[in-house]
Formats: structure tokens, sequence, C-alpha cells
């Protein structure tokens, strides 16, 4: 188990829960960062925060401290598979 | 009474374009009543009357945790509220089903306007209208908003008496509608106090909705307990809390739904290299900064090269109109006092309204070209770093920047921004950065008491603005911001080409609200001073006697501790309200000297410290009524507003009291 902040730089990981409540875990789970969710982390901005993941077929930024509160577990990258991570490519 | 529409979706799914297209030029932009936020309000022309569509914030969900989503939300439930228009992208239909299924959710008829399928064919994505219109029980028209399409379907749509109502449900799985059930059950003995049924309040409760909260009054606390005893009975269950466990449950149906209706042509390759090519350019570690201080840098350069010799010409043209004016009333007998109401308070007024409208619309256009090609969520992402550690949010530095240029402008820049907690600490700062009225006060006084330093007097003035603009920032979001979280979850998305009609509509529509909302304001003060000035009838414009002159001698004395306690100074501070660099011209005018001849007596009033202490006082005191006029519209409460004055009048007396007192310390 990793947080989402911790996930390198183009790695592929998939949302397993929340490591605390709030105005964050409630505003990404609204864009669909749900426990299941795939993930990919794009880049980072040039002084290394904020960065930006990919899911549902969109591109989201937000903060390192932000990117904390989310737990998610490393899976093997899957590209071209339309089904996998619900319809929308990532 | 013509039909209402709520205009709702997902931001960046095209929804401003498609209130453009459906209302044309017929829009009204203000504020949505005591908040920071904008509404857009247009009239839809029908083959039988007219219909007025409310275009809401662009949101992801009704959840209320932000203040957008409230706005939408109670104006949702309304019920002068006939329906709502939901915007989908049908290039990435999952992210917009989520807000439609929460929409559905509440029951109030629903026309989908599922739009961008242009660009969804070009990725090789069909949409099945029939099993989308089946699975949310709706009405689906494809549309491109770009261009037109689709909208006299849509049109044709709204006048239909019956579009298909009634709630639809999602299936929460049996644990969750236990819960689900529980917390109706619950709600079921105050529904009396709800604005909904029990059913979608239990729904509105398991999203932590403050609303149900606060209606409930003295039963909060069995509302607590029994989310509480859920959300762990679930945790133990399905290892989800309610909320999560709610939201995982919606965006399963999305997914469900999505995979009914979307089909995916892998042979059409997305178009997403060219947008990942630029996006390693814009926000490459090395050129991601410089790239976008140039951007910025261009943008205030355009604003004000273009602006500012149409504000001198609409000027020139008003000061021409009021002595035309004057000449006029001459020739028809009127008074003295009646003339110089005329030319110099109503028709210079206006004026004094008006010069501002060059330089707004330039800037909007500016902004709707970044915002609407996508570079400024980059631009936000790059700066944010910097941005924070001064208390603001990423996208701040624009307006921040235009601050140099005017304020009046920079404060309606701060629409670029989302929360109204983000944009209210833009709002207070942004006056005190030296802006370029400020500037001939300066550059006059700097040249008089300190001709060898002239140009280090200036600058060091400069740095103080922006050094009290960036403590305030950084005072504001530590102190009366605090509890206000500020946020930087936000889409970056696909960059696109700037379309000029909405470049244009979205300028002008900009520009008319400042005349509207800010003018009457600006004109009335205008109005004011000019009567302190001329009053009691007979009376020297401005002189000791004038009203003015004893609102001058009225202050001297609390002026007496920065070393310039004398009513001159007093009455030029008072007229420096109207714009900072009428301080010049009032002193003229108080001194008997005019304009050119004030630097060889200014010495014989000020001394070098006492000059200093006045140059702080007129940078940092009151911003301008224009300035004033855009905190109040802009901020969206007169609260703020008055508060902005009291807190950078105190802020420029203590500054210019410290710097008194340490000039004199130094020897000045």
């Amino acid at each position: 188990m990793k947080l989402l902040s911790e996930v390198p730089l183009g790695g592929v990981c998939k949302v397993l829960g929340f490591a605390q409540s709030g105005p964050v875990k409630t505003r990404v789970l609204q864009m669909g960062l749900v426990p299941g969710t795939v993930v990919e982390v794009m880049r980072p901005a040039p002084m290394g925060d904020p960065m930006s993941v990919r899911f549902r077929g969109m591109e989201v930024s937000l903060r390192r401290q932000e990117a904390s509160a989310v737990r998610v577990e490393m899976v093997s990258p899957c590209r071209g598979c339309a089904g996998c991570c619900g319809g929308c490519t990532i | 009474m013509s039909a209402v529409w709520a205009l709702a979706g997902n931001p960046n799914v095209g929804k401003t374009s498609l209130f453009n297209v459906l209302t044309g030029s017929r829009q009204k932009v203000g504020n949505w009543p005591g908040v920071t936020v904008e509404r857009k309000e247009g009239r839809v022309r029908l083959s039988r009357g007219e219909a007025v569509v409310v275009d809401l914030p662009g949101i992801y969900g009704l959840g209320a945790t932000s203040v957008d989503e409230q706005i939408a939300s109670q104006f949702i439930s309304q019920e002068e509220v006939k329906g709502v228009i939901l915007v989908l992208d049908a290039s990435c239909l999952d992210r917009s089903l989520y807000l439609a299924l929460q929409i559905r959710e509440r029951g109030k008829p629903v026309l989908c306007a599922l739009n961008m399928v242009d660009l969804a064919e070009k990725r090789g994505i069909r949409v099945d209208l029939k099993a989308l219109e089946g699975a949310l029980g709706v009405r689906v028209v494809p549309t491109v908003a770009r261009t037109g399409q689709g909208v006299e379907e849509l049109l044709r749509c709204l006048e239909e008496e019956s579009l298909p109502g009634g709630a639809i449900q999602v299936d929460y799985g049996p644990e969750l509608s236990t819960s689900l059930a529980r917390l109706e059950g619950f709600l079921a003995s105050y529904s009396d106090k709800l604005p909904v049924s029990p059913q979608v309040g239990a729904v509105m409760a398991a999203e932590g909705d403050p609303r149900i909260w606060a209606l409930l009054e003295d039963h909060r606390e069995q509302l607590d307990q029994l989310v509480r005893r859920e959300s762990l009975r679930l945790e133990e269950a399905m290892g989800m809390d309610l909320e999560t466990a709610l939201m995982e449950r919606r965006w399963a149906m999305v997914s469900s739904i999505a995979s009914r209706c979307v089909t995916f042509d892998p042979s059409a390759k997305a178009s997403d290299s060219l947008d990942d090519r630029l996006d390693r350019i814009f926000t490459n570690r090395f050129l991601g900064v410089p790239l976008f201080l140039l951007v910025a840098w261009g943008m205030f350069k355009l604003t004000f090269a273009l602006g500012t010799p149409l504000a001198d010409r609409l000027d020139e043209l008003f000061g021409s109109l009021g002595e035309w004016a004057g000449g006029v009333l001459q020739s028809a007998g009127a008074s003295e006092i009646i003339m110089s109401l005329a030319s110099d308070g109503i028709i210079g007024g206006i004026g004094s309204v008006l010069v501002f409208v060059p330089h707004i619309f330039i800037l909007f256009a500016l902004i709707s070209v970044l915002e609407d090609s996508g570079y400024m969520a980059r631009g936000a992402f790059v700066m944010d770093r910097v941005m924070r550690a001064l208390g603001l949010h990423g996208k701040s530095f624009i307006p921040m920047l235009l601050g140099f240029g005017c304020s009046v402008p920079a404060m309606m820049a701060t629409r670029i921004l989302d929360s109204p907690r983000d944009r209210k600490i833009a709002l207070l700062s942004i006056p005190f950065i030296s802006c370029s009225a400020r500037l001939p006060v300066l550059v006059l006084f700097a040249g008089a008491f300190f001709p060898h330093a002239a140009g280090n007097v200036v600058f060091g003035m400069y740095l103080l603005g922006m050094g009290v603009a960036i403590l305030s920032a950084k005072l504001f979001s530590g102190t009366i911001f605090k509890g206000e979280p500020s946020q930087f979850i936000m889409e970056l998305p696909p960059y696109r080409l700037p379309q000029p009609r909405a470049v244009l509509m979205s300028a002008s529509s900009r520009a008319m609200a400042f005349v509207r909302k800010a003018g009457t304001f600006i004109l009335g003060t205008v109005i004011l001073i000019w009567a302190l000035a001329n009053l009691p009838l007979g009376v020297e414009y401005a002189s000791e006697e004038s009203l003015i002159g004893r609102l001058g001698s009225a202050i001297a004395p609390l002026l007496e501790p920065l070393g310039f306690g004398f009513w001159q100074a007093g009455v030029s501070l008072v007229f420096g309200f109207l714009a900072k660099e009428v301080v010049i011209g009032a002193l003229g005018t108080v001194l008997g000297v005019g304009e050119e001849g004030l630097s060889s007596v200014l010495g014989g009033l000020f001394s070098p410290a006492s000059a200093l202490a006045f140059m702080v006082m007129t940078l940092l005191y009151v911003p301008c009524v224009a300035a004033m006029g855009a905190l109040y519209k802009e901020s969206g409460s007169l609260k703020w507003a008055l508060f902005g004055a009291v807190y950078s009048t105190s802020v420029g007396y203590l500054a210019a009291l410290l710097t008194y007192r340490l000039a004199l310390a130094m020897g000045l």
C-alpha cells in the first residue's frame, strides 16, 4: 500500500481508500476517484508540486498534500484496453 | 412569466459555448446574491414566447462541498425552475454521468445536450443515444456547441410541455440500502422541515451535505450519531465508509451505463499525443515558469498598450464634451454652479467610469483566450508552488500582476479564481500593488525631495506595495479565511482553439457588467466630491471654506503625527479617493500654483521625511473609488468593500507613521 503522493512518475495504481476524510476526499470521489479506479501519475509541476494524474479519461492536477489523502496499490500498467478501467481508457 | 431553465454541467464540457449559442447577446453577467461567484443569465427565443436560462457554475456533483455546488443544488431545487439542461461530454461520457445521476436522483425534469459529438467521433467514440436515453430516462440531443449543431433540436425540446420526469433509482446494493433506509426512517419524522423527500434527504445526509444538518436544528446530534454508526457498520461489512460507499455505487452505475452506451473504435488513434507534446513544453521543468511569465507579461503589455491610448482618447472626448456642455449651458444663461455640475460632476463622472472600459474589454478578451485554450490551467499548475507560499492560489498570479497597471481590471480578473476564498484574498491584497495612477504622485515627490535618488525611491515604493500585498495575503489566509481550505484539485482540460465569437462575448459582457454595477457607485462618488468642493454656494473651488476644505482641516490633526498635518494635505487625500493621480492636481489647486509649479512650493510644506510618509500614505490608503466599486461588485457585499477600505487606510496610516519616524531617526 502506498499514498498517491508517493507513486513514482509514470506509475499506475489502483485506489484502495482514503487516509483522511474531508473536502479533498469528497472532491476526488465526485471526480470519479473511487475505490477500484485506475490512476496513472502523469507529471510534476516545475517545482515538483503540484502533480497531475490521469483517470477516467481526464487529466487532473492536485497538490502532493492532497494526493496524500488517497491510499493506492501499484498495478502493472495496462494501456490500450477499453474495458478494464470503466469505459474511458486512462 | 417565461419558464426558467438551469444550465448545468462539469467544467470544460462546452457549457459556456452552448449558453452563448442559446442566448446570443441577450445575457446578463452578475454575481450570485451575497457571494463572490459569477452568475450568468440569458433569454432564449422560442417559437412561442421565450425562456430564461441561468448558467450554473461548472460542477462535478451536488454534494454542497463548495459554494458552487451549494448554489447549483439550491437553484435546481427551486420550484420556479422548470427543468435542467444538462451538458454531457460525448468524448468522455463517464465524467459527465455522475452529475447526471445525481441530478436525476433529485427528480427534476432534465434535458441532456450530448456535446462535442464531433470530437468524440474523431477519437472513435460512439454514443448510443437510445440506450443513454433509456438509462437516464431523459431526452438526449447530440450537439456541437462551437458550431451550433443540434441547438435547434434542443430548442424544440425546450418547448415540449411534457418532459420525462420522476427520479431514477441508483442501485446502492443491500448493505448501503439498509443504511439509507435507516437514515430515511430517521428523517421521515422531520419531513416537515425538509425541502426534499426523506428518501432524497437520506442520500444527502449520507453524502455529508451540511444543509441537512442545518435544517435539523436541535436534532443534529442524533443524525451525527446515526451517520457515524452506519459508517462504522459499512466499514466493517464492505471496507468503505458511508460517503465512499455511496459514491462508489454511483460510479459503478456510471461505469455500467457507459459500458452499455459507449462503443470505442480502437483504430481511431486518440489525438492525445499533441496535447501531451504541448504539456511537455508548457509544464517543462525549465521552460514552464519562464513561458508562463512571458505569457503573463505579454498579457499585461497588451492590455495597457492597447487600452491606454483608447482610454486617453475617451478621457479627452469627455473633457471636450464637458466643455461643450458648459458652453451650451452658459449661452442658455445657466449659473456657474449648474455649468460646473454638468461638465465636471456628471459628464466628468460618466467619463471616469467609461475610461476603464477599453482595459477591461481587452483584458477579458485575453483572459478568455487563455482560459478557452486550456493554457490558464497549466499556468496555474506551474505557478501554484510559489503562489501557495504567499497564501494564494496558482491562478492568482495574473490578477496580482495586472495590479501594477490598474486595480480595477486586476480585481475583475480575479474571476478566473474558482474559490470565493482565493478570490477575496486576492481582491483585498491587489489594491496595495502600486498601479500606474500612483506613479505620477511618486515621481513628483521623489523628484522634488530626492532629486539624486528619485528612481530608487520610486522603486522602493513599488517594493513596499508588493510587500504589503503579499503580507496581507498571507495574513488573511492564516486568519479570516483559515477555516476555508484552499484546493488545487482541478482538471487540466485538453488544449483547444479559442473561438473569436466566445472571446468577444465574454469581453463585452464583463465590460457591460462593470459599467452597470461599479458605474453607478463611481458616478455617485464623483458627484459627491464635486459637491463637497463647490458647497456651500459661493465658495472658491476646493478652498479652505468649502466643505472639502473643512473636511481637510478636520482630518489635519490626525495627519499631524505623520508630518503633514495641514489642511491642504487632507484635501488632496480626500480628492485622491477619486483617482490617486488626482492628488497632484488637488495639491496644485489648493496651493494656488497649478500642477506645473508644484515641485517648487512643496518644499515649503513638506520635509523630506514627511514627503516620504505622504508617498507611503498615497500608495497604501483607501483604494480609489473605481477600485472600491470593483471591490464592492466583485466581492458581492458591501461588508467586504468597507472592510477593504478600513483595512487599507489603517495599514497606510501605520506605515506612513512608521516611515516618518524612521526617516526622522535617520536624520532626513
